[in-house]
């Protein structure tokens, strides 16, 4: 059913909303109707953002928060898409898991962080190990998914063509799986960065999450934003561009 | 963003899946107990104590831990049904709307994927420490997979069930109870099983950084005190509840799909 709306592009009520929110924010702000000890203008976020990364300030956080992001999707990838291709083969064991599997999000492991600082030391490796366990989850849930899926068609042309089993799986099965792993691992990746952030604004020392949390305690409200700020363009930056690259994927295979 | 369930097991023998579940959950009893006994055992309580005390804490004479698990809770369960009330009006106006799903679809998407832990300085700045600072987290974390999950159900009602219930002249209200409720019925239970987890894990990483009470900042601080027992305790009651509210979800969710 086509509907009556206005001939203006979608795209451009959405920017027009974005910048309207920014300009709210701006006004707020240096209106003096928002105190600068809450909200701080997004022009000087911008400009705050800018002197702290030339100062060379983000850096070693910026570093801190890459590497504990990809070490936990690099992990959360190898085992997810293994125990996925598992839990497919023998479907009984991964129903048996299963009610946990979809619970570990309702778990705030986050609790068992004390545990985890004696049992892998302070810095990075608690972080890594909590990131992994969540960003594994969407990516075990599609591999198994898209496994399963997989026409009857695509096992028979295996075997007219006499693959072996190895083929089979290497030649066949997993490339046609490869739509929902590659969904599995854009929702595992943006878990991986979200929970990274979120363990750091709480628990460390580093990071850009981190900074947030610091600059909070200083009072410094001007460079708490800036870090939000970083934090938010990040998070956005990579979820557009996952999102790009899976329409990008599935319309070259169609 | 729908979770989907691993289905298609042999209809015979079908106590063997429930069965290897509950075995599942003992095994992870017993290495708990087992770690409790280990060398690390003296930052880990065991099994039996660990909802001796709970239930002590909770419903005994000297209850520790039940003025925080009413603060943690009441948090998560106003800024839940704050979420529902928010997800679905919008997510039916995003749904049904291919216009305004457009403008806003991307924007809601992106704000999802951000880590919003951290924006909870600004809701202390607004509301303090205390109660509302934690319903706003529960709600900011419960609210998006709501709005997508409702959105993405009704987007994709079977406009000829539409038809069907137009044809036989149904009300507005007939419309929605026997035509969109049935169809949407999954994808709602879906946004809300996510959200009912998401709103609790708000409440909890916020206590952690700022808040009078909670389970969260209890358990920080008996940790920081080395009282194991009360801590492990706490994180009990904690899982049980986050546990069993995203299992009755599940099944409710098992349930629907079964129906179709």
């Amino acid at each position: 059913m086509p509907e009556s709306y206005p001939k203006i592009r979608p795209q451009w009520v959405q920017w027009s909303i974005i910048v309207g929110f920014v300009a709210i924010l701006e006004v707020l702000s240096r209106g003096g109707i928002v105190k600068r000890t809450i909200l701080v203008s997004p022009s000087e976020m911008f400009a705050t953002l800018g002197g702290l990364i030339v100062a060379n300030d983000v850096t070693p956080h910026f570093i801190r928060t890459m590497v504990e992001t990809f070490a936990s999707f690099a992990m959360a990838g190898a085992l997810g898409i293994a125990i996925g291709i598992f839990f497919w083969k023998f479907a009984r064991i991964g129903k048996m898991f299963e009610p946990y599997i979809v619970s570990v999000y309702a778990m705030p492991l986050v609790m068992f962080y004390p545990l985890l600082l004696i049992f892998l030391g302070l810095g990075s490796p608690p972080i890594i190990f909590i990131t992994t366990i969540s960003s594994i989850i969407p990516i075990i849930l599609n591999t198994t998914i898209g496994f399963r899926e997989i026409r009857e068609v695509m096992h028979k042309v295996a075997s007219s063509n006499r693959c072996t089993p190895w083929q089979t799986f290497s030649k066949v099965l997993f490339p046609a799986a490869t739509p929902y792993i590659f969904t599995g691992l854009k929702l595992g990746f943006i878990y991986a960065l979200i929970v990274t952030i979120g363990m750091e604004f709480i628990l460390t020392d580093l990071g850009l999450g981190f900074q947030v949390h610091q600059f909070y305690d200083f009072f410094n409200t001007s460079s708490m934003y800036a870090y939000i700020l970083l934090n938010l363009i990040i998070a956005i930056s990579a979820n557009v561009l996952l999102f790009r690259g899976e329409g990008a994927m599935r319309k070259e295979r169609t | 963003m729908r979770a989907v369930g691993i289905q298609s097991v042999a209809p015979e023998r079908q106590w063997v899946v429930p069965a290897g579940t509950v075995l599942v959950g003992v095994v992870a009893v017993v290495l708990w107990a087992m770690l409790a006994v280990s060398p690390a055992g003296f930052v880990v309580a065991s099994p039996l104590r660990a909802v001796q005390i709970m239930i002590a804490g909770v419903v005994g004479p000297d209850p520790v831990i039940l003025p925080h698990a009413v603060s943690t809770f009441s948090a998560a369960f106003i800024g839940f049904g704050l979420a529902i009330a928010v997800g679905l009006t919008w997510g039916i106006f995003l749904g049904v709307s291919w216009y305004w799903r457009a403008v806003w679809e991307p924007i809601i998407l992106s704000t999802y994927s951000i880590p919003k832990i951290i924006l909870f300085p600004i809701f202390l700045f607004v509301f303090g420490i205390g109660l509302w600072a934690q319903v706003s987290m529960a709600f900011i974390h419960a609210v998006f997979p709501i709005i997508v999950n409702v959105m993405t159900g009704v987007k994709e009602v079977n406009t000829t069930y539409v038809k069907v219930g137009r044809s036989f002249r149904a009300n507005p209200w007939q419309m929605v109870t026997k035509v969109y409720f049935p169809s949407i019925a999954l994808s709602l239970v879906v946004g809300l099983r996510m959200g009912f987890s998401f709103a609790i894990l708000g409440v909890v990483l916020s206590e952690l950084f700022a808040s009078r009470e909670g389970l969260g900042r209890l358990i920080m601080r008996r940790y920081a005190v080395l009282d194991i027992n009360t801590m492990f305790a706490a994180i009990l009651l904690l899982f049980v509840v986050a546990f069993a509210g995203n299992l009755l979800f599940w099944l409710l969710e098992k349930r629907l799909r079964g129906t179709r």
